[in-house]
C-alpha cells in the first residue's frame, strides 16, 4: 500500500514539475496572462510582488527620513544601524498609520527581501557603495526612482534615453543626491552607476556625466531646496537653456526644451 | 516503520508543494518582456526591434494579423528599444517600444499594432 502512495506521489510530482519548466517558458504565447497592468510612469507592466516591493522601499526611504528628522544629530553609523534595523524586518510599522500594503501591516519577511530587491537594480560599484553606506545609497537609490518618474511626466518617450528627458533626469537626480545625502555621497554614488555600468558607450557615460555635474552645480548654488517643484523647474530651466548635453548624430550637443510635455 | 513512513511521506509531500508553487511561479525568475502584436487585418514585414546602445537587433520579419511576437527585455544595462515594421503599403515605420530601461527593471510592456479607419498605422501601448 506504502510503495503504491509513494509511486502515486512520485507520478505527481514529475507531472507537476514538467508543466512548472513549461510554466518558465517565457516565450509560451500565453501573453494575456503575464500582462497585469501598464504603468505609465515606467512603461511597464509589473506584477504584483513588484507592486509591493516597490512600496516597502518607499515605506523605508520615509521611515528614514522620518528618523533623520527625529534625530538630526545621528551619526552615519547610527543611521545606518537604524535602516539595517529596518531592512531586516526588526522595525515594526506604528500601527496607528494606516499601511500601504494590502494587508495593512508589514511583515517581517517583506523587508527580508528588500536586500534582494534592492541588490537586483545596482552594479558592482554601487553595491560596494551601498554596503559601505546604505542609509545614503538607499536615498540615492530613491532620488533616481523620483527623477525617473519626473522625467516621464515631464518629457515624451522618445526623449528619455539619450534626449533632453536623459539629460533632465540626470542633472535632477544628482541635485536631488546631494541635497540629501551631500555632494561626497552624491558625487560617488553618480560616479559609480556610470562607471560601474557594464556595456554603456562611452558617450552616453560622457552625456551623463555632464549632466550629473549641472545637477550637483545646481545643488551646491541652492543648497536649501525643499520643494520637488523647484527641483523640477530648475533642472528643466538648464535643459532649456541648453546647459545639459544630448546626444544627436553619435555627437554631444546641447539640450534643448525638445520632447517637453 | 510507522514513524519512518510518516516522515518519508511528510518529505513527499513538501518536494510536492514545492513542486507547485514552482510551477506557479512563486519561486520563478521575474524577467521584463516587450510583446508585439499585430492587431491589424494586414500582415507586416521586416518587423525588428534595436537596442539603442547596446545596437543589438533582432529580427522578428513577418507578423500574420492578430500574430504575437515576445521579447525577453536585456535588462542588464541601461538603454531604450525602437520598433521597425514595414505596413503592408510598403511604408517603414519607427516607434519607440521602450523608452529607458533601468537595470533590473521587470514588467510587461506590450504594444499593439493597429491600422485605424482611416488607414493610419498607429501603435498604442496596452494598459
Amino acid at each position: 500500500m506504502f510503495k503504491k502512495i509513494m509511486s502515486l506521489f512520485i507520478m505527481i510530482s514529475l507531472v507537476m514539475g514538467t508543466i512548472s519548466v513549461f510554466a518558465m517558458d517565457v516565450n509560451s504565447n500565453n501573453v494575456d496572462e503575464q500582462v497585469v497592468t501598464v504603468s505609465s510612469s515606467y512603461d511597464i507592466a509589473y506584477g504584483g510582488s513588484d507592486i509591493e516591493m516597490d512600496k516597502m522601499f518607499d515605506e523605508i526611504i520615509v521611515k528614514i527620513r522620518e528618523y533623520k528628522k527625529n534625530n538630526p544629530k545621528a551619526s552615519d553609523k547610527k543611521l545606518d544601524e537604524y535602516t539595517e534595523k529596518l531592512l531586516n524586518g526588526a522595525v515594526k510599522k506604528n500601527n496607528s498609520k494606516k499601511s500601504s500594503t494590502e494587508s495593512g501591516e508589514v511583515t517581517v519577511a517583506y523587508y527580508n527581501d528588500m536586500n534582494g530587491y534592492i541588490t537586483g537594480h545596482l552594479n558592482s560599484q554601487e553595491q560596494a557603495l551601498y554596503n559601505s553606506n546604505k542609509t545614503k545609497a538607499l536615498l540615492c537609490m530613491a532620488n533616481g526612482k523620483l527623477a525617473i518618474d519626473y522625467a516621464e511626466k515631464n518629457y515624451i518617450t522618445s526623449v528619455l534615453h539619450n534626449g533632453n528627458g536623459d539629460a533632465f533626469r540626470h542633472c535632477l537626480w544628482n541635485y536631488g543626491m546631494a541635497i540629501d545625502v551631500g555632494q561626497d555621497f552624491a558625487k560617488k554614488w553618480g560616479d559609480a552607476h556610470e562607471y560601474g555600468a557594464v556595456g554603456q558607450p562611452l558617450i552616453e557615460r560622457n552625456m551623463d556625466l555632464f549632466n550629473n555635474a549641472v545637477g550637483l552645480q545646481l545643488a551646491k548654488d541652492n543648497p536649501w531646496t525643499i520643494w520637488h517643484s523647484t527641483f523640477i523647474s530648475k533642472s528643466k530651466e538648464k535643459c532649456r537653456n541648453g546647459e545639459l548635453r544630448i546626444i544627436s548624430n553619435n555627437v554631444l550637443v546641447k539640450s534643448s526644451s525638445v520632447g517637453e510635455k | 516503520m510507522k514513524t519512518i513512513n510518516r516522515c518519508f511521506t511528510g518529505l513527499l509531500c513538501i518536494v510536492i508543494l514545492s513542486t507547485l508553487l514552482a510551477g506557479c511561479g512563486f519561486f520563478g525568475k521575474k524577467i521584463a518582456v516587450l510583446v508585439i502584436e499585430n492587431q491589424a487585418d494586414e500582415q507586416i514585414q521586416n518587423v525588428r526591434i534595436q537596442y539603442t546602445s547596446s545596437k543589438e537587433v533582432v529580427e522578428i520579419g513577418a507578423l500574420k494579423p492578430k500574430e504575437k511576437y515576445e521579447h525577453t527585455i536585456n535588462n542588464e544595462q541601461e538603454d531604450s528599444i525602437t520598433l521597425y515594421y514595414t505596413d503592408s503599403s510598403g511604408v517603414e515605420h519607427e516607434e519607440t517600444a521602450v523608452g529607458y530601461i533601468i537595470k533590473g527593471m521587470k514588467g510587461t510592456t506590450v504594444l499593439l499594432i493597429k491600422n485605424d479607419n482611416e488607414g493610419k498605422w498607429v501603435v498604442e501601448k496596452k494598459k
